[in-house]
């Protein structure tokens, strides 16, 4: 199945295994969980949760200068 | 669907070292809980004191002004924000206007000071005039002037934004370059009167909860880079931390607890006696301070 993810204004989509979860997305592009929060169908969500086929993940990075 | 521990709800948070899951109503609860437990455990104010807080506009300094004005009535704390404009175009304007809607909507006042007003000059025109990079005078230059305005404003502590990455990245940073002065600066109180005592209330909470808090929330924080953040160092050892957190949940924590353990030998190995800059008169490790140095630095590139 195809995930399309969203990080700032880069855009790219990905091809995953059926019900794979945001985890492994993150692992397929080699993003850190410990530097994102995912962002799902308009609701934050945990990286166990599972994707479906056409789902867009929005990743916000959560180490910015300040 | 991913569920809450508490409630059931769907979950938006996995919190991997304790293995609990929180919904968004459990997880701000959770996390406030937790800053609250973590300011008692140090001490880290007294009924009645009044506090100035850093503020940047960035997310961790957003969400610890709203966690300390939440705690401010039951503990009677006096609130001043205090926010240091480096001078960096095209960045620091909007983080200004962030910090300024959010002290404005708390009714916390905010005393904003800047390096050009002080220093006179802009980050931007140090960095051009240096070869040195954008941090070395960006950090010392922004600890004088949150500690000056602190004390003007006769605050009895200065809280930051220093969250659990902040400071287990120091701890390693200082122990890979071999500087156990500063690795024991970091956890030691202040040692002068003219320094006024810091609190990072936010120490104990990894980066990843304070950035979910402030999403949460809808709190008004910028998420931006700074355009002089750079592969450094510490990026890389942040990067590390981050590798070895994702494969042993937790370990952020033993980091920062063995370092605990381990301050008071390092307290045997000696503190030193900060004296007065002979330049400035303001607290130094050296005979003169390095705001001092780096703005005579600056002087001589700029008349050449």
């Amino acid at each position: 199945m195809k995930v399309k993810v969203v990080l700032g204004r880069e855009e790219r989509v990905v091809e995953v295994a059926e019900g794979a979860t945001v985890a492994e997305v993150l692992r397929a592009l080699g993003v850190n969980r410990e530097e994102v929060v995912v962002r799902l169908r308009d609701a934050i969500v945990t990286e166990e949760e599972a994707l479906r086929d056409g789902d867009t993940i929005e990743l916000i990075r959560v180490i910015s200068g300040g | 669907m991913v569920s809450c521990s508490i409630c059931g709800e769907r979950a938006c948070y996995h919190r991997r070292y304790s293995g609990q899951r929180f919904c968004a109503e459990h997880f701000l609860e959770y996390f406030e809980r937790k800053v609250k437990k973590t300011m008692l455990r140090y001490r880290m104010v007294e009924r009645g004191e009044r506090i100035g807080v850093a503020v940047s506009g960035g997310k961790d300094s957003l969400t610890l002004l709203r966690i300390l004005d939440r705690l401010a009535g039951r503990l009677s704390l006096e609130l001043h924000a205090i926010l240091i404009d480096e001078g960096i175009a095209n960045y620091r304007e909007e983080t200004i206007e962030r910090a300024r809607r959010f002290c404005e909507e708390l009714g916390v006042p905010l005393r904003v000071l800047s390096f050009r007003e002080h220093f006179r000059l802009a980050l931007d025109e140090a960095v051009r005039l240096s070869h040195r990079n954008a941090c070395t005078f960006c950090g010392v230059f922004r600890r004088k002037l949150l500690n000056d305005a602190a004390r003007e404003l006769g605050c009895d502590r200065l809280a930051t934004g220093h969250n659990l990455d902040d400071e287990v990245q120091a701890i390693l940073m200082n122990f890979l370059r071999g500087d156990l002065e500063r690795l024991l600066r970091l956890g030691t109180r202040t040692r002068s009167e003219r320094l006024v005592p810091r609190i990072k209330p936010l120490m104990e909470m990894p980066e990843k909860e304070v950035a979910l808090y402030a999403l949460l929330a809808g709190i008004p924080a910028s998420f931006e880079e700074c355009p002089y953040a750079v592969q450094s160092f510490r990026t890389e050892v942040r990067e590390m931390i981050n590798r070895l957190e994702e494969s042993n949940p937790g370990i952020k924590f033993s980091i920062l607890r063995s370092y605990q353990k381990l301050l008071p030998l390092l307290e045997s190995y000696g503190v030193k006696q900060l004296q007065s800059c002979r330049t400035c008169g303001e607290p130094s490790s050296g005979e003169r301070c390095r705001a001092c140095l780096l703005l005579e630095e600056l002087t001589r590139s700029a008349s050449r």
